[in-house]
């Protein structure tokens, strides 16, 4: 039965998940390159003076690029569950809705963590040819509220969508658009630096999420 | 097999770094210690003066003074003897930080000679009896004259100094022995 | 499943803290105005406080005696500050106390210190240019270089080459290790640009609070251990390379004191004014007479007069903060807010805080108006609801409406 979850799944996002990862990779070889035109511009020295003294970030152009994988990969899975009400069926299976739900979700999450992780690695490898260890930090610390919010945003694309009612749909898309709204309060590189653990709780708390509306869907809310 | 050698060639490349870092600071110490520890106290070097005029001297003492205005010079002083000598900056020295007052120097430089001729001298000390008149025939005693007053005899003073200095040493010149520096270190 | 339902009760969790964070940023944004006190200065003439306000479409100038003042006579009392005016006209004095005035001389001795808390509590990545003090050219230059400080000392790294320059790294290093540096440190403090007018260096603060003076001269290090007197406990240094090279910089104690460090052998002289590091602003004016120094708190603002000379206190003056009756209003109905962002921090976190209790008995308006409204929702409103609108008062109102508990 979970392979066929899996196959489920697969079938219906695996060109949308190797668009994001084609994606991520042509995010990751743009802002290389224009890194090392920064550096032909402007001088080791000085693009170093201007990221240590002035708190200039190098690669904003990567802070939209987890939100908009997780957003689009959220749609894609649960659009046409909800609009073809497949998931009603998925909810029948002699499975616990649970397990069920678990499955779907956590297929996903896993190949989007999967690819989050390998364009951070990317990234802090890239940065670590051109820039000493303290840039290092500063730079995973600043890019890493972003991965947790792509993660968040699928998470939060799926508890909206499983939600039955409109009227509580539009309340848990307000929810949603605070929580992602967190992870934007700042431009200042390393400014989350105290606030990681707040950061992880946020899509532990949209995954336990999922199953309230999961939980409605199945028993049927017709109002509230 | 392969993941052995990988293994060793990494011992030997860590082994080498490590040692290439024990050679610098082994360099290092080598280089700053040759002339440092040659260094004399100045008391040696005034005595031998005219021996070591024009010459590279290796001299060292405490910083009494920086010249707040320019950093261009110290005076450095040999606390066992109450000696001092100006040192100017040169060669590896752009100027001296005012942090150096009270610390011990190791100074490499020039030994130099500023001869002040006796018609200097002279015409130094009618100016300061000049003033001294001027301030004989002023009434008002108040604080600046009187400043004025110890300024000139300290004046006096060293002419007197360097005329006793000249007719011993039977010369018609007062030799200021000064250093052009070529480097220091702190000690 | 059934025992998922109880995650019902996150949402309404989740909708409060949004809403506390949510209602008192858009009140803020509607009724927020700007506290503006009005320019004073201390005046090297009359020894007095003088103010510029700007009061029914005119500047109103006057000192603490009640005097009023036109802008020409207003130059001529605050010479110090207006000098390049009376410069102009022809009217500056030639001295001023027994002080010969140049405009050269007013120049090198008027400056400005800004400190904020939010430069305390910034993310920071410590790499450090250390820059030839003692070049021979009127401009620095950049080193080629950034330093970073270690438990061994410091490393010296290539921007070009990202690699350590080992050779320049140990000579450093060597240095402060022989004066008895102990890394890591707990804070390094200079000013890493070349726009001043000379350099003195950094000034750090090792594991076992011992601080050194670490500037690179003729190429070589120069690190000398400053003595800090037993009563002090140096958070943060701000350095300064003013004209006249009278000090080194600023130095804030962890009980809130600020201290200038003497470049007359590092002597720390207490400057005698009252904050708190954490919350409020200090802004300096200075001059060759005196240090006009203006305290900004969340209650008001304490101008200082200090003498220049030996930093002691002359007059104080102060205002008070005008209640802004929109944010007093505020207290009766959002009874606690949560936020993530301060002006006077740089960190992102959350930050809650509360009104005090007696504001949050407007609550039981709340949980009245809750009853009320039972006919338009036409569900009696549940213990749960009545007690969570007593605690959270607008946002557990709307929380309960929102979602029909």
């Amino acid at each position: 039965m979970k392979k066929a979850f899996f196959y489920k799944e697969w079938i219906k996002t695996r060109w949308f998940l190797l668009a994001i990862l084609i994606g991520g990779i042509l995010v990751e070889i743009y802002l290389f390159l224009k890194l090392g035109r920064s550096f032909r511009y402007a001088g080791h020295e000085h693009l170093w003076d201007v990221i240590v003294n002035r708190n200039q970030f190098m690669f904003h152009t990567l802070k939209y690029f987890p939100i908009l994988a997780g957003l689009l990969i959220g749609v894609v899975q649960m659009i046409p569950e909800i609009v073809e009400k497949r998931l009603k069926l998925s909810l029948h299976l002699p499975l616990y809705e649970s397990k069920s739900i678990t499955l779907m979700v956590g297929y996903i999450l896993i190949i989007l963590i999967s690819i989050f992780i390998i364009s951070f690695i990317t990234l802090i490898l890239g940065a670590a040819i051109y820039f000493p260890l303290e840039i290092i930090k500063s730079i995973a610390i600043t890019v890493l509220p972003w991965y947790l919010c792509g993660i968040t945003a699928y998470l939060l694309v799926v508890f909206c969508c499983l939600e039955p009612l409109w009227r509580r749909r539009i309340i848990n898309i307000l929810i949603s658009v605070c929580f992602l709204g967190t992870y934007f309060l700042s431009s200042v590189p390393g400014a989350y630096s105290k606030n990681i653990l707040t950061m992880m709780i946020i899509p532990a708390i949209s995954f336990l999420l999922i199953y309230l509306s999961v939980f409605r869907f199945k028993t049927g809310v017709q109002t509230n | 097999m392969k993941k052995t050698l990988f293994f060793l060639v990494a011992i030997a490349l860590i082994t080498q770094a490590c040692s290439n870092n024990k050679e610098a600071n082994n360099q290092l110490e080598t280089n700053e210690q040759s002339w440092v520890a040659d260094s004399k106290i100045i008391a040696d070097v005034i005595e031998s003066s005219e021996k070591n005029l024009e010459k590279e001297v290796f001299i060292k003492g405490m910083v009494e003074h920086v010249c707040k205005h320019s950093g261009k010079r110290v005076f450095i002083l040999d606390t066992i003897n109450d000696i001092s000598i100006r040192v100017e900056s040169g060669g590896n020295i752009s100027g001296f930080n005012n942090e150096l007052a009270g610390m011990t120097i190791a100074v490499k430089g020039v030994l130099k000679e500023k001869q002040i001729t006796k018609e200097y001298i002279d015409n130094w000390e009618s100016k300061v009896k000049a003033k001294i008149e001027e301030e004989e025939h002023d009434h008002d005693h108040d604080h600046e004259t009187e400043g004025h007053s110890h300024s000139c005899s300290v004046e006096i003073n060293s002419i007197n100094k360097m005329r006793k200095w000249m007719k011993e040493n039977k010369k018609d010149y007062y030799s200021v022995y000064f250093i052009l520096g070529q480097d220091y270190e702190v000690l | 499943m059934k025992q998922f339902k109880h995650i019902n009760k996150v949402i309404l969790v989740i909708m409060i803290l949004g809403l506390s964070w949510l209602l008192p940023q858009i009140w803020h944004l509607i009724t927020d105005k700007a506290t503006r006190y009005p320019f004073t200065y201390f005046s090297s003439v009359n020894h007095t406080f003088c103010t510029l306000e700007y009061e029914k479409e005119e500047f109103i100038r006057k000192d603490a005696h009640g005097n009023t003042y036109t802008e020409e006579q207003w130059d001529s009392i605050l010479p110090m500050f207006s000098f390049r005016q009376l410069a102009t006209d022809g009217l500056l004095p030639d001295t001023l106390n027994g002080i010969a005035l140049s405009v050269k001389d007013i120049r090198k001795t008027n400056y400005y210190f800004r400190y904020k808390p939010n430069e305390l509590f910034s993310p920071s990545i410590p790499l450090y240019p250390l820059f030839e003090s003692m070049s021979g050219r009127v401009d620095l230059e950049m080193p080629g270089d950034v330093f970073r400080v270690t438990k061994d000392g410091v490393e010296f790294i290539n921007p070009k080459t990202n690699k350590i320059n080992f050779t320049k790294s140990l000579k450093y290093s060597k240095s402060l290790l022989d004066k008895g540096f102990g890394g890591p440190a707990k804070w390094v403090a200079g000013s890493p640009t070349t726009r001043k007018s000379y350099d003195e260096g950094y000034f750090i603060l090792d594991q076992n609070s011992r601080l050194f003076h670490f500037k690179r001269v003729n190429d070589k290090p120069f690190v000398k251990e400053i003595k800090i007197p037993e009563n002090i406990d140096p958070i943060f240094m701000k350095t300064t390379e003013y004209g006249d090279k009278r000090f080194y910089g600023f130095v804030i104690s962890s009980d809130s004191k600020l201290y200038v460090i003497s470049c007359n052998k590092y002597k720390f002289i207490n400057i005698p004014i009252r904050f708190d590091y954490k919350n409020d602003n200090i802004m300096l004016m200075a001059n060759l007479f005196y240090w006009n120094m203006g305290i900004t708190t969340d209650s008001g603002k304490v101008c200082y007069a200090i003498n220049t000379n030996d930093f002691s206190l002359v007059d104080t003056l102060k205002y008070h903060k005008e209640p802004n009756k929109m944010a007093e209003a505020s207290k009766y109905f959002l009874p606690f807010s949560l936020k993530f962002k301060s002006y006077k921090s740089n960190y992102i976190k959350p930050r809650f805080s509360a009104v005090p209790l007696k504001y949050m008995l407007v609550n039981l308006f709340f949980v009245i108006l809750l009853v009320l409204l039972k006919p338009i929702r036409k569900q009696k409103p549940t213990p749960l609801a009545i007690i969570i609108t007593l605690i959270t008062g607008i946002y557990g109102l709307t929380t309960t409406l929102l979602l029909k508990l």
